[in-house]
């Protein structure tokens, strides 16, 4: 996968205080890039950077394969709903739009109505946007990100305070746009069940350093449920498993094997191991969920 | 930058309070002219008993005499000397660079621009438009409300000097709206911007440069430097009708120079700083 956002050290030090601390972040082209933190752990700050709202202390990133100087034009190919929708309350959503359209020099016909229709906005009319209810207005910061057809788009915690039905509605859009326009996204959220739904990659930041980056598959891996089966000699009982018709397993380390179906027939692989002189030293079924396999990577605390 | 100021312009003339200060300047003129009628009707028609012994606030030339006075630039001038524009300046320019900040518009744009800077320029030619607009709309209410109320004793004067007046008037008009620019750059507030400007604006200024004036005069006592006379608010007090060509001068040069320096500081500082 083709890399346009790759990040370099990337720091952010706000006199004593590290905000972000050495981030090496790779988001690939058409990816839905989960950024995962609690509250606090940096990723608004980092977000800020990448799209140019905030100066690096150290570090550099490059943007659509450019690096330094070169990422300043390019800034205008990426959309951003930073912390809350940045809107003109006494304006309606149409104005708001309009606004932005015209400061990027957006001249498509229609454009504005598009939006609107997109992010399900085109019945408020005249209604100023103070007197909009919270997700309507988070909408409508998804719609302003999305003015002049970024190519990226950067959304800081886009689901708050929208209830199940909107949270539905904007997974379903971010879903549409990507698959059918193509449009990176980088979404940060500390809601991890619902960034599970729709995120093709993850990044789990803490206290400022990113601690991981994994893939949809590399997460749901280390996440779905499992038989965890320890033995002696591991390639030996690989060869009793394919045997025994196993098709969906992996070895992990030396002496583990995670095995991904039938769960059920954890003493018919021990009773098989024995028979033929493999001894098991442990066999057990673990279900690790996002938020525990997020809690133990970070330390635990449970205030994600 | 040009459709950044395409944005400005429309957010502008969009925005309630642009046409609420345009109404209140042409009120504050009709007032002013209304009171001066009243003030002047009073003193000519008080008894004699009135006029001697009790407490009352006079005008002490004649009536007739204060009504030769009445040019265009004369009643024009006074109004902008003691700080009137000042004041709506301050008002417009805080809550337009207030509701980008306030509402978080600016984040939506400035990650965007090839240089955060433009925001300012563009902003300050915004601002540049509304004074000339403000500015040409005073003038005018001036002229018709002296004409409804003194009807031919209201006259233009010379047009020379009330073209030097106005112009110069307009560039430190420009670098004050530049200062309240900076301050808000510097602080990123609504209220900071306000009560700097309202601050400047009723005088509070002098009080500093007269005591500048005299740590210097202590310093060097033949020295006659006066600071008012390089500062943008006491070259607005100055540049009345009834000032010499050469002041005029050096109000344009004082207002155009602030007016350099205020849009660099203030490019200088919105680039440097992340956008909150």
């Amino acid at each position: 996968m083709e890399h346009i956002l790759v990040t370099n050290s990337l720091t952010k030090k706000y006199r004593h205080h590290k905000a972000v601390d050495g981030v090496n972040m790779h988001v690939g082209r058409g990816a839905i890039y989960g950024l995962i933190g609690r509250n606090g752990a940096g990723k608004t700050t980092l977000l800020k950077m990448i799209s140019g709202l905030a100066g690096p202390t150290d570090g550099e990133f490059s943007l659509f394969g450019q690096t330094g100087k070169k990422t300043t034009p390019l800034f205008s190919r990426i959309g951003t709903l930073i912390e809350s929708p940045g809107i003109f309350g006494n304006m309606d959503a149409t104005e708001n739009l309009r606004l932005k359209a015209i400061a990027l020099g957006v001249r498509k016909k229609n454009h504005v109505e598009e939006l609107l229709e997109l992010v399900g906005l085109s019945h408020t009319g005249n209604k100023r946007v103070k007197n909009f209810s919270l997700g309507m207005k988070q909408r409508l910061g998804i719609a302003l990100a999305m003015v002049g057809e970024p190519d990226m788009v950067i959304l800081d915690e886009p689901i708050n305070g929208l209830d199940p039905h909107g949270i539905a509605e904007i997974r379903e859009t971010l879903c549409r746009l990507n698959a059918e326009k193509q449009i990176t996204f980088i979404i940060s959220s500390h809601i991890l069940e619902e960034l599970s739904k729709i995120a093709t990659h993850y990044g789990i930041i803490h206290n400022g350093v990113l601690l991981q980056e994994l893939t949809r598959k590399e997460l749901h891996d280390k996440c779905s449920e499992r038989i965890e089966l320890t033995v002696d000699d591991t390639s030996k009982a690989c060869t009793i498993l394919e045997a025994m018709d196993f098709r969906h397993f992996k070895v992990v380390s030396n002496d583990t094997i995670h095995i991904f179906e039938r769960l059920d027939d954890t003493g018919e692989i021990a009773v098989a191991l024995s028979c033929q002189g493999v001894k098991t030293i442990g066999i057990v079924v673990k279900n690790e969920a996002l938020e525990d396999y997020f809690l133990n990577l970070t330390g635990g605390e449970r205030n994600v | 930058m040009y459709n950044l100021m395409k944005m400005d312009m429309r957010r502008m003339w969009r925005s309630r309070y642009t046409w609420l200060i345009l109404l209140i300047v042409v009120t504050m003129v009709f007032f002013s002219f209304f009171m001066v009628k009243a003030s002047l009707d009073q003193v000519g028609q008080a008894p004699e008993g009135q006029q001697s012994g009790a407490i009352s606030v006079t005008i002490d030339s004649p009536p007739e005499d204060v009504l030769e006075q009445l040019t265009l630039g004369s009643l024009g001038g006074s109004l902008i000397a003691d700080g009137l524009i000042m004041i709506l300046c301050t008002i417009f320019v805080a809550l337009f660079l207030g509701a980008e900040q306030r509402g978080g518009y600016i984040k939506n744009i400035a990650g965007q621009l090839p240089a955060r800077g433009l925001l300012v320029v563009s902003k300050l030619i915004t601002i540049a438009v509304f004074l000339l607009v403000l500015m040409g709309l005073y003038t005018l209410s001036v002229y018709a409300f002296g004409k409804i109320f003194f009807a031919e004793k209201m006259t233009t004067g010379s047009l020379a000097t009330l073209f030097s007046m106005l112009s110069a008037q307009y560039v430190l008009h420009l670098a004050f709206c530049g200062f309240l620019m900076l301050l808000h750059a510097l602080s990123r507030s609504t209220a900071v911007t306000l009560a700097g400007g309202l601050l400047v604006s009723v005088g509070l200024t002098r009080f500093v440069y007269t005591l500048i004036n005299k740590l210097i005069l202590v310093a060097n006592s033949a020295s006659e430097f006066d600071l008012g006379r390089y500062m943008v608010d006491s070259n607005i007090t100055a540049a009345r009708f009834e000032a010499t060509p050469q002041l005029f001068e050096q109000a344009l040069i004082v207002g155009a120079v602030f007016v350099i320096v205020y849009v660099v500081l203030s490019a200088l500082t919105v680039h440097k700083k992340d956008v909150c």
